[in-house]
């Protein structure tokens, strides 16, 4: 059984109806129980389904394709196999809505850590986020006025991998929510498909538009109990789509859409168009809509966000800035990247096709694709191109597939294919799950 | 005072309320305590008086009114919106009992100069028919109201009968004994039907024996028919069936106890009379006659003419059996005393339902009937119980080598349901030696917590080498876990074991030294001090989060050097309270109060004190001085001056006794709150006065100038209430909704905290300021029960929008 997942998984010709039909099964695995959990009636936990970056504030939430930062595991877990580089990072945000309690102006809010790290065997993400509901009044029969406050822990794992131009993740969610006098633990499931699709060629504008679609199904758990009753969980699903209308060197663009439904309770259309120029700043805004109005009786929300990358030290730096207007008032929320060792250039779109090193200070990363070849630097798209033909022939020579990088360079050598000089010094890594490659 | 205020709403009592001015106000009403609030406030500056008619003015019967402003208590504001914190507002009643302000002695009157608006309770003004229609002919109160403001003159005019003075004739109560007065404030399931029941115990003059006898307030027995059975002017309570002869209880009976159960439907009391204790179970019941005239039967003796109480006989000066405590776990009644053995005493536990085997001391332990045991040995002194859902703590002390080097052991012993108490339900926690004897021991217990206090003498060594005793306190504590159901402690209901300690080594004890071990004063000599502590009266499931969050002590001293207050004045009423803050585990001192205070202006000894704890943090304490009953409210963690309410113009009280109760939900038709039943015995005869908690009146105060429609989300006057929904809670949350123009149009609506609208419960609609509030019920728009969590309620209209917070645990 393991062997044959193992040759499933894998990332041959051969394999590739197989990868098919456990993509297939992961989906209906998760869809199953996502569908049943989907009871009508009021969910309890909303911090699940809450704004969780400053990024996605900015596009008014619609971030479930758009998903190469850690905090792109709660909106959808697939997106992290877009995660190239290790990195860290911290969200601080205050959510729409304040109220005054003891005279003073309280309202929610949350903070939370993350990091991301991608290995030979899929890329996995862990974070902590901690949603703060703010102080308030209680006023009992006699009026006796106390104060309280409540708030939600989470723990959250994720792990995603690709499987060709299917991406898999999953996330598991260790949530312990204190509501005034009371607390209570639960867990939570959350799985996504993320989808890299060239563009219909008769949408087609420019030779390297793309395209990415995703699903995600969240908040699968056995819902919560403060005392007796138990309360559902806000199972949520979300269908995405990201589309690159522009790709230059000084200026770049993408226009993002989500379509969520939050525990059959409300909907909402989310669309977010981001603006990257001289990739170290970008500009972005976004707009939703629900048939639902919400707190300020609107039921179009605006939102509006920049970030500014700084590469340095061989590392980058990423600082998100999120504005959403509401209700006459005005919410901030912060937060920062990041990227050990990886590029702060921009925020590219797919960075995989970011490869050309001479404008950049840290390590390139190509993804060895055939549909995302052509969009390489032509000397990169040469060697990809060789290496993934040398690749399968060493495996039809073989039998197998390249058992580690040096194992493949040597064979290139020996074979006069591609010169390396000192393959021991590791200055490629290569990722045989994914199918990248990493020049240092 | 200006002559024009007293002209316009001064009427006689009696006298119809013109129609215009009524209300539609529904009938049938329990009678209890009336709640009427007037807040004023300015630029979201809430204010509000309270008025408490319990002294402090005359009305025209000569009955005294006083004015306790609580804590709620704010600064008015003058028509300029300054505030009036340096200026002089007094509040009194008139001489037909029509309340009045002044503002620097000058009367507040009618809307042109300080627009007092009207906002009488929160249940609707619709409760002050309750007054008229509870007591016909004998209070009255009278509101013209226009549009949610008084009239004319802001009059209330408030007529109502606060105590009745007269008293029924006992008999003949022998003046040189003491009578008991046992107040047991049983009360009816419901807020409609409450009750209250006391006991009067006493012996007539040439009497050999003692005797009982029932008597009854409620909606059952209005004052109109009281006049029944043996009271003597028709204002006076009655005992159906007369009294009754005690059995046993030849010669003088001491110690009457008293214990209710926490669901209030039983009650008992205990009297310790010669060698024998006897004690009487009350069971709430519907048919009052039946019950009260039936008692035959009830009376049960703790003690059976054994062969251990015939060796106990043998002691002819001291009694052999002293009954120190009484209380409920659940239904079941437990009564903790000591017993003479002949070469000390032990402290026993009387338990009649169930034989209880404790290992730790079975070796000590004989059984009588399977109903008796006993814990402690030789020389045990003051033990007291106190149960709380389905645990029992019993603290007592033991002396040891009481001549030579004395000292006291102190212990705990928990115990649930008394059927599995394990080799840990005993602890000793202190250890005294050489160094103090505990004189009593307290304990309470509440929602997940216990509290154990002892007095001590601690042996003092001043300079003059002459050892001397000061008296000392110690106290230990526990506290539960907070993750507990507070539901579960509610009959019939039992907490799991986690909520409760399994193991007395759980419990927390202060040291000598710890921050829990408080001295009450360092004294340089004995202080012949008597005091007592005070804990909190239990609560039932509804809030039961600060149940034991204070202890006072209180105790007179005379004037001798020797004192424990430094102070001049002899004979007087001191006190000392320390609390829980935020229910941490140790106990501060409350800021002002860090030096013991004094009470009372008499000079005589005081006695007979007896203190409660009301659930919104009032308490009550009576006591007698030379022979004068006195009655204080004790408000949040202070006396207030002028808050000494003589009961009685006499001097010859023989036995005074108050209780605190209130009904466990009061309902929108019943909007009692909670009421103190004082009775007292002088002249041979028992009084009874009802002491209503505070009567609040409230009203808005604004200039005309300040903008129109909603209420300021303040302390005083919330935007919500019953915002807190504790699981089994289903009240719906009050939304209080007050515009001020009549053209303002109001929303309500129901959001989720991010935002999703949950419910709207109005759309544009005007909502009258004095109706009742609104109310959400705690649906979505579906009609389904809403999920655990917090819910925003956003109120908006006139340019305005408040938004308040329910939350809701399931």
């Amino acid at each position: 059984m393991m062997k044959a997942l193992t040759i499933c998984l894998k990332p041959t010709r051969r394999s590739t109806r197989c990868r098919g039909s456990v993509s297939v099964i992961f989906l209906f695995i998760f869809l199953a129980p996502a569908t049943l959990a989907a009871e009508p009636g009021i969910a309890t936990l909303e911090s699940l389904t809450l704004s969780q970056s400053a990024r996605a504030g900015g596009l008014a939430g619609a971030y479930g394709a758009h998903l190469e930062e850690g905090p792109g595991m709660f909106y959808n877990p697939a997106g992290l196999t877009n995660i190239y580089f290790p990195q860290a990072g911290f969200d601080y945000s205050r959510l729409p809505g304040t109220w005054k309690q003891s005279g003073r102006e309280s309202g929610p809010g949350y903070q939370q850590l993350f990091y991301a790290n991608p290995t030979n065997y899929g890329n996995w993400g862990a974070a902590v986020r901690h949603f703060n509901s703010g102080t308030f009044d209680v006023v009992d029969e006699e009026f006796v006025t106390e104060t309280r406050d409540a708030a939600d822990t989470i723990v959250t794992g994720s792990y995603a991998f690709a499987v060709g131009d299917l991406s898999v993740g999953t996330g598991f969610n260790i949530i312990n929510s204190r509501l005034a006098d009371y607390s209570a633990r639960t867990w939570a499931i959350d799985t996504g498909l993320l989808l890299y699709l060239d563009m219909p060629s008769f949408l087609k504008r420019r030779k390297n538009n793309n395209v990415s679609l995703g699903a995600s199904f969240q908040n699968i758990g056995p819902g919560l109990s403060y005392s007796r009753d138990r309360s559902p969980l806000p199972f949520q699903y979300r269908f995405s789509a990201g589309w690159s209308l522009l790709y230059y060197k000084l200026v770049e663009n993408a226009l993002y859409f989500d379509y969520l439904t939050v525990h059959r309770q409300y909907s909402e259309l989310q669309a977010g168009m981001e603006w990257t120029f001289f990739r170290y700043i970008q500009l972005r805004g976004g707009v939703a809509w629900s048939p639902n109005s919400v707190l300020d009786g609107n039921k179009l929300r605006l939102a509006a966000g920049a970030s500014l990358s700084l590469p340095t030290l061989g590392n980058g730096y990423k600082f998100h800035y999120g504005l959403i207007p509401r209700g006459g008032e005005t919410y901030h929320q912060f937060g920062t990247t990041l990227i050990f060792g990886g590029q702060a250039q921009g925020v590219p779109w797919f960075p995989s096709f970011r490869s050309d090193g001479k404008e950049s200070a840290g390590p390139r990363r190509v993804l060895i694709t055939d549909a995302e070849k052509e969009r390489l630097d032509p000397l990169d798209a040469q060697v990809l191109i060789l290496l993934r033909q040398q690749i399968y022939i060493f495996e039809e020579e073989k039998g197998r597939f390249p058992g580690n990088l040096n194992e493949l360079l040597l064979y290139l050598n020996k074979k006069n294919i591609y010169d390396i000089p000192n393959p021991s010094e590791g200055q490629f890594v290569y990722n045989n799950r994914t199918g990248l490659l990493l020049i240092r | 005072m200006p002559a024009f205020f007293w002209n316009s709403a001064r009427k006689q009592p009696g006298t119809p309320v013109p129609r215009r001015a009524r209300l539609p106000l529904p009938a049938g009403l329990a009678r209890a305590l009336l709640l009427l609030t007037i807040p004023a406030w300015l630029f979201g500056q809430d204010s509000s008086i309270t008025v408490n008619p319990a002294g402090n003015g005359r009305d025209n019967n000569d009955r005294t009114f006083h004015f306790f402003p609580d804590s709620r208590d704010r600064p008015l504001a003058d028509t300029e919106g300054k505030p009036l914190n340096n200026r002089q507002v007094t509040e009194d009643f008139g001489p037909d009992g029509s309340l009045f302000l002044t503002l620097d002695g000058e009367a507040l009157a009618g809307e042109d100069s300080l627009g007092w608006e009207l906002r009488p309770s929160p249940r609707g003004i619709d409760d002050l028919d309750w007054l008229d229609n509870s007591f016909p002919g004998r209070g009255q109160i009278r509101v013209d109201v226009t549009r949610g403001r008084i009239k004319s003159n802001p009059s209330l005019n408030f007529k109502y009968p606060m105590f009745s003075d007269s008293g029924f004739d006992l008999g003949s109560v022998a003046p040189e004994h003491p009578a008991y007065l046992l107040l047991l404030a049983l009360d009816g399931g419901d807020g409609q039907n409450a009750r209250r029941f006391g006991l009067v115990v006493y012996r007539p003059a040439g009497g050999s024996v003692y005797k009982y006898g029932l008597f009854t307030t409620g909606p059952d027995t209005p004052p109109t028919t009281w006049n029944n059975g043996n009271t003597d002017d028709g204002q006076s309570v009655f005992i159906p069936g007369g009294t009754r002869d005690l059995p046993g209880s030849e010669g003088i009976c001491r110690q009457a106890e008293k214990a209710r159960s926490l669901d209030l439907t039983r009650g008992s009391f205990a009297l310790q009379c010669g060698t024998r204790v006897y004690y009487w179970e009350l069971t709430q019941s519907t048919d009052l006659n039946a019950m009260a005239g039936s008692p035959t039967g009830t009376i049960n003796s703790v003690s059976t003419n054994t062969s251990a109480d015939a060796v106990q006989d043998q002691s002819s000066v001291k009694p052999k059996i002293r009954l120190f405590g009484m209380a409920y776990q659940n239904n079941d009644l437990k009564i903790v005393y000591t017993r003479d053995t002949g070469s000390g005493t032990e402290v026993r536990l009387h338990n009649p339902d169930t034989l209880v085997s404790v290992p730790e001391v079975s070796d000590y332990s004989d059984t009588y009937g399977g109903a008796v045991w006993h814990f402690g040995y030789g020389n045990a002194r003051s033990p007291a119980i106190d149960c709380f859902s389905d645990v029992c703590f019993v603290v007592w002390s033991q002396l040891f080598n009481p001549t030579s080097a004395p000292g006291s052991k102190e212990f705990i012993l928990l115990g649930r349901r008394f059927g599995d108490i394990t080799d840990n339900a005993l602890r000793r926690i202190n250890d005294s030696t050489n160094t103090a004897v505990s004189q009593t021991a307290i304990v309470a217990t509440g929602y997940r917590r216990a509290l154990f206090a002892f007095h001590h003498e601690r042996l003092y060594e001043p300079d003059d080498g002459d050892s001397k005793f000061y008296p000392a306190s110690s106290m230990a504590y526990y506290k539960g876990r907070t993750s507990c159901d507070p539901a579960d402690f509610t009959p019939p209901r039992t907490p799991p074991a986690s909520c409760w300690p399994d193991k007395m080594d759980q419990i927390t004890y202060g040291g000598n030294n710890g921050p829990d071990n408080r001295w009450l004063s360092t004294v340089e000599n004995i202080s012949p001090v008597r005091y007592s502590f005070l804990v909190p009266e239990r609560r039932r499931g509804s809030r039961p989060d600060t149940s034991v969050n204070r202890v006072m002590a209180l105790w007179s001293q005379p004037a001798t050097t020797n004192r424990l207050v430094d102070t001049a004045s002899a004979n007087r009423l001191y006190y000392r309270v320390w609390q829980y803050e935020n229910l941490s585990s140790s106990l501060r001192d409350i800021p002002v109060m860090t030096n013991a205070r004094q009470l009372g202006s008499g000079d005589g000894e005081m006695e007979s004190f007896r203190f409660s704890w009301t659930e919104n943090g009032q308490g009550r304490l009576t006591y007698l001085q030379d022979g004068r009953p006195y009655f204080h409210v004790f408000n949040g963690t202070d006396f207030r001056d002028n808050q000494e309410m003589r009961v009685s113009t006499n001097n010859d009280a023989l036995a005074l006794e108050h209780t605190w109760s209130r009904h466990p939900r009061p309902s929108e038709s019943a909007p009692s709150d909670g009421q103190t039943l004082i009775t007292w015995i002088e002249d041979n005869r028992l009084y009874l006065r009802v002491f209503l908690d505070q009567i609040r009146l409230e009203a808005r105060y604004y200039p005309q100038e300040y903008g129109p429609v909603l209420t300021p989300a303040g302390k005083q006057t919330p935007l919500l209430r019953n915002n807190y929904a504790r699981p089994g809670d289903d009240r719906p949350v009050d939304i209080y909704v007050n515009k001020r123009n009549s053209s303002d149009r109001v929303t309500v609506r129901i959001f989720t905290l991010g935002g999703r609208l949950i419910k709207t419960i109005k759309s544009g609609a005007r909502v009258d300021s004095f109706s009742q509030p609104l109310q959400w019920d705690r649906t979505n728009r579906a009609g389904e029960p809403v999920a655990s969590g917090l819910y925003r309620i956003v109120v908006s209209g006139g340019g305005k929008t408040e938004t308040g917070v329910a939350v809701i645990v399931k």
